[in-house]
Order: structure tokens, then sequence, then C-alpha cells
């Protein structure tokens, strides 16, 4: 090689070199450098306040909180508004004291075991199956080519035959047959002039004649389960009160978008068996909805071989007829049942209107489909006459009494601080959804945001910003995580402003297609698990990274004066809410 | 000479087994991972940087149920296709080549 080639290689070797350096950007832009920044506020003398503090990046702030004369509890709220784990928790160094508020490793408070007992909670009453690793672990078969569409469209919806005293057999959810009678068919038409029929069937072992279980499902048991989801009159039952929020479970357009999904039926089953054969009736599986009913049964698909070919939902008959004796309705199991029907229903609209319908087959991330549903029961609780998740009679405005250790509230005060999104099948994952949900109810619009939500094609958060935006309001899902918290803090009060409110001392009223739906006061506060009452609130904040979506709730000062300094230093995904009260 | 082909013949059938064995139905997908559809019929989804979903199973998705909303890629192998609403095509994990924190 001659000397010019050679250095015309070099040169070409350097450049190459040097463009491959400067384009070369940060993995996923992350910047380990620390800035300095000062924010302060100053109390504006009454009630509670909330500060929202703005910053960027990563940060060594410096917050400066003036009192004046009065004296109030001070919180920090750290929320990470990222979809990662934050590397580091936020540290709060309080300059006055000239002390450190973050945790040594070695001094671990019970909450440090807390984030990851989350993952082995046992659930009592569940909707929902408790392992995911039972699910995601069945045996994968090898599945045939799949047949051509045209296949489908040639084959009509099973005609219905369904009449009371009717006998067939049912798939269970892991295949298994469940012989069953029919012991109900309830026709009516719905306010929008669309004809539904609803077909209550029983378990053969589960009905008094033949019942071998610990309690047996009578004939008066069905007659009033099938009067709280669907009666004669308008706008009087479940299936009108869920359908007026979120649109119809059904219609001819599924099977015109999708060939192998059921056609068009005006006909709803609801099969009443001992779930998981476990014959308890005071936990587990209340109840589900699975999606593989809608499939036409195809032979070869180890999923689709078992479907009922109906639009159906599954209740647990040994708990609903736990129901006192005498049996009522109202006694707490059947009125679980109740509010499962209403959850379920919910699971079986949301499949319909946003998967089959808006966003080419992708399911709901979990924690949105859950949350709708368990906003459902809440939302229909006054006119089902059932608690939910509240836990809090429906008939009662306010927030209720204090020790209240009933509904999904108490377990979410002790584990308000895990996820909202990431999904372990646990009760604490139900009732913070729930707790996100009740909040994003009661000041947003009620049902006509839970609507919105469902009718876009969004599959994750933002389905909720979208739903947000179309009711006219501009918080983003960050905002929203972090006015959600600050709400939780102050939710003992009943005077806090739009956006803060989880209790104003009354309904929270929303209309839509000409029902008037309640949703009643929370205050966190009246709310018992174990020895603890109301929110977590740290007094030291855990070492270990705060995870994705989430808030941590932290006791900055008590009983202070004047003007307070704090340097903090918060990751970039960490951002700090204040609250004086 | 003979020997010569022989090994030669010999090393390209090989070659050529392991190439159509890591290349033909095993492929390389990246993306996020999170749980779709309602409880308890919720899946572990992986969503392409194009949109397109697809259900991880097999033994190895143990260890990403703690990794949810991490970008991960994987080897796998498509084992069904997509059935229709809710019942994205399956992907059996064969390996795990990275995972975001």
């Amino acid at each position: 090689m001659t000397p010019n080639k050679k250095v015309t290689h070099c040169i070409i070797l350097i450049l190459i070199y040097a463009f491959a350096s400067l384009s070369c950007s940060d993995d996923d832009g992350d910047s380990t450098d620390w800035m300095d920044v000062s924010r302060s506020n100053t109390y504006s003398g009454s009630g509670s306040n909330v500060f929202l503090v703005e910053t960027e990046g990563n940060v060594h702030l410096t917050y400066t909180l003036d009192l004046g004369s009065f004296m109030k509890n001070v919180y920090f709220i750290f929320t990470n508004t990222a979809f990662v784990n934050a590397p580091s928790s936020a540290v709060v160094h309080n300059l006055l004291a000239d002390q450190y508020s973050h945790q040594s490793s070695s001094d671990n408070l019970h909450r440090s075991a807390t984030r990851s007992s989350v993952h082995a909670h046992q659930p009592v009453a569940q909707r929902g199956k408790r392992e995911i690793t039972e699910f995601n672990h069945r045996p994968i078969l090898t599945i045939a080519s799949r047949s051509s569409k045209a296949q489908y469209s040639l084959r009509p919806t099973p005609l219905r035959l369904d009449y009371e005293g009717s006998t067939t057999s049912f798939y269970d959810e892991s295949g298994l047959k469940i012989d069953a009678t029919c012991r109900k068919v309830i026709s009516k038409n719905s306010t929008n002039g669309i004809p539904v029929t609803v077909n209550i069937w029983v378990a053969d072992n589960c009905w008094k004649t033949t019942c071998q279980k610990k309690y047996c499902v009578t004939q008066d048991m069905v007659n009033a389960l099938a009067n709280k989801f669907i009666q004669e009159g308008l706008n009087n039952d479940i299936y009108e009160w869920a359908t007026a929020i979120f649109g119809v479970e059904w219609e001819s357009m599924a099977n015109q978008k999708y060939s192998n999904l059921i056609s068009d039926t005006d006909e709803i089953t609801i099969l009443l068996f001992d779930i998981e054969n476990d014959n308890s009736p005071t936990g587990g599986i209340v109840g589900f909805f699975y999606s593989r009913d809608n499939f036409f049964k195809e032979s070869s698909d180890p999923i689709l071989k078992f479907s009922n070919e109906r639009l159906m939902f599954y209740l647990d008959a040994v708990m609903f007829a736990n129901g006192g004796t005498p049996w009522n309705i109202t006694n707490k199991w059947p009125s679980e049942i109740v509010s499962t029907l209403a959850h379920e229903f919910q699971h079986m609209i949301h499949f319909y209107q946003k998967t089959v319908l808006r966003t080419n087959g992708q399911p709901s991330e979990t924690w949105i489909d859950e949350l709708c549903s368990l906003v459902t029961e809440d939302i229909l609780a006054y006119y089902m006459q059932v608690d939910g998740p509240r836990g809090v009679n429906y008939s009662t405005a306010t927030a209720g009494n204090p020790y209240n250790q009933n509904g999904r509230l108490p377990e979410y005060n002790y584990y308000n601080d895990i996820s909202l999104i990431e999904w372990y099948n646990s009760t604490p994952n139900y009732a913070i959804a729930y707790a996100f949900g009740a909040y994003l109810a009661r000041n947003f619009g009620g049902a006509r945001l839970l609507r919105e939500i469902v009718q876009n094609s969004y599959t994750n958060y933002r389905a909720i910003e979208y739903a947000l935006a179309q009711g006219g309001y501009s918080t983003d899902f960050a905002t929203a995580l972090r006015q959600w918290a600050a709400a939780n803090l102050i939710s003992d009060s009943t005077t806090n402003s739009s956006g803060y409110q989880y209790n104003k001392g009354d309904w929270f009223t929303s209309s839509l297609s000409g029902i008037e739906y309640k949703l009643g006061s929370i205050n966190l506060y009246n709310y018992v698990y174990g020895l603890r009452t109301g929110p977590y609130v740290y007094t030291q904040i855990p070492v270990e990274p705060q995870p994705k979506i989430s808030n941590l709730y932290y006791l900055a000062g008590t009983n202070k004066t004047g003007k307070l300094i704090f340097k903090i230093d918060l990751p970039k995904e960490i951002k700090l809410t204040v609250v004086v009260k | 000479m003979k020997r010569f082909l022989k090994t030669l013949a010999s090393l390209t059938l090989i070659c050529l087994a392991i190439f159509i064995n890591f290349s033909c139905d095993h492929k390389q997908y990246a993306g996020t991972i999170s749980y779709s559809g309602n409880s308890p019929f919720h899946k572990l989804i992986l969503t392409t940087d194009d949109g397109t979903q697809f259900e991880l199973v097999g033994n190895l998705t143990k260890d990403l149920i703690s990794h949810q909303y991490t970008r991960i890629v994987i080897v796998g192998k498509e084992i069904a296709p997509f059935k229709g609403p809710g019942f994205p095509a399956q992907i059996e994990i064969i390996k795990v080549i990275s995972m975001s924190k």
C-alpha cells in the first residue's frame, strides 16, 4: 500500500470513529447530571394547602416552606411518574435540624418487607383466579394450521334452546364439564328498544335437590338474582345501569369484524357453579368473565375448543347460597355476588366496546380493565343496594363512620405505595386500582368519564388521559397521580377544591342517558387495617427504589411553624408534592 | 482427497443444520412487557416497537413477572397465531437476551 493510500485509510477510520462517537447518544437519553434548584411556597393561612413542586431532571432541591405563624403538619408526597422504577428513592434533609431523613439499610422498618409481600398476599374473596403462573405455564400444544375465515362466516351462533328446565353441559375455565339446568329465563326490551334475555343456569351438584355442597341454590335465590340483573321496567336493573354507561355488550359488528366471534345475540347466560370446586362459602373466586366463550368453538385449538359459544359469565354458587336463614340477598355473600355481577358485566362490555370494536383486538392493560369493573361496583352500589368496594352503606352519602374495616380501602391504605400499574393478581392490586378509579370518578365526571375510558382506542394509561381530555380536563396522567395522592391525605376534609376531592360530605352525582348516578364520599381516615388507621405515611423513607407509577407519603414535619428549609435529592423520575394541613 | 470431500460435506451438513435450527422459527423480538386482559385470564404481553402484540408463554415468563413495563429483547418461537380479539399470537420464549432496568 502506498503512503498516500495509508494516510487516506487512516483519515477515513478517524472520521468514522468521530462520527460514531458523536452520533451515539446516551442510553435512553439518560443524564446522570444533578442540578441545584430552589423552590418555595407560602402557606395561605387557611385549611389544607397543596403545592405541586415542579422540577425537571435529577435535582438537589432546596425547598423553602413558609408557614408564617401557623402551626401545621407538613407532608411530602413523592410520585414516581415514570414507567421505570426510580434508581433510588428521594432523600430528604431537614436543614434546620441538620438531620437526614433517609433510612439506613440496617434500620429496616416493616414497610420494606411489605413491598415484596404484595406478590405473596393471599386474597379472601376475589374476582378472578389468584395464580398467574398457573395460567401462564399451562402446557402449550402445537396448533394445527388455521382454517380459512370462510368456514366461520357460514356458521351462525347456535340457536338457543334455553327454557326453564332444559339441561346441558358447560365447560368451566379449565375445560371440565359442568352439568347444569336452566332455572330462569327472563326477557325485556331495554330502554333503547333492544331486547335482552338472561338465562340463569345452575350446576346440578349445586341445586337444592341434587346438592352436594355446604350451601345449595334454590329457585327463590335464582329469582332474586335475576331480578337484580334484569327486570321489567326501564332503567331499573344492572343491565340498564351498566349499558347506559359503557354501551352494549355485543352486536353484529363483532362477527363482521372477526368471523370467528359468535354472531349477534340478545341472550346473556349466567352460570352458577362451585368455582374451583372448593365448596367454600366464604372466600375464593367469586366470579369471572372469559372472552373465550365469545368465540366459535374450534376443535383444534386448546382454548377455543372449550368455548361455550355464549355471552356468559360465571358466579360461585356456594357463596351465593350462603345467605343466612332465612336466605336473604342482602346478606354479605349474596351481596358480594350481586356486586360481582356488575363487575363481570363490565368486563364483558369492555371486551366488546374496546377490544373488539376499537383496538384491533388488543386488550386493555389489566389494571385499567379491573379499575373500570371496580368503579362499576362503586357507581352502581346505590342502585344495586349493596355496599360495594367503598365499604360504606350504599344509602349513605357521607363518608360513614370511623373504624371501618369493610370494602377495598383499608387494604389500600396499607399498600398505598405500590405501583398502580404492575399486576400481581393480589388483592392490593385490586385495592389500589379501585382507589385511583374512585378518585377519578369523583373528580372528573363520574359516569361519563367511565364511558370515555372504555370507548376509546387506547389500552394503557392514555385511555385515561384521553377520557380526561374528552371531559374538558387538561389534567395529564402524571398530574392526576399527584393530585390523587394529595386527595388521600386531605380526605378528612369536606371542603377541598375540585381535583382533590374524595369527600364532600354528600353524593358525587353524574348523569348519563337519563340516569343519575351517585358516588358516596370517602374519608380514608375512617378505614382501619389491623391496628393502623388511615393512609400509611412514612416517617423515614425506605431505601428501596420507588416503584414505577407510585406514590410515597412522608411526614416531613409535625406541628411546625415559621420558615422551613429542606434539601431534597430528587431523581428525575420522582416529583414532589407538598401538603400542609 | 476423498477424505477431504467427506469431511467438507459433513461440516457443511452440520453448519446447515445449525443454521436451520436457529434461524427458521427462532426470531428475535424486542419491546415492552405488561399484563393485559381481565383477570384471571390476563396475559403477559410483549408490545413491539411497531405496536404488534404477542403473548409470551413458557417457563421463562416467570422471570419476567417482576419486570413489567421493562423493555426486553428475547429470542422466541411463534407457536400460535393471532386467534382473535384478546388472543394475540403466542411466542414461547427460548432465551432472554436483555432486560432494561
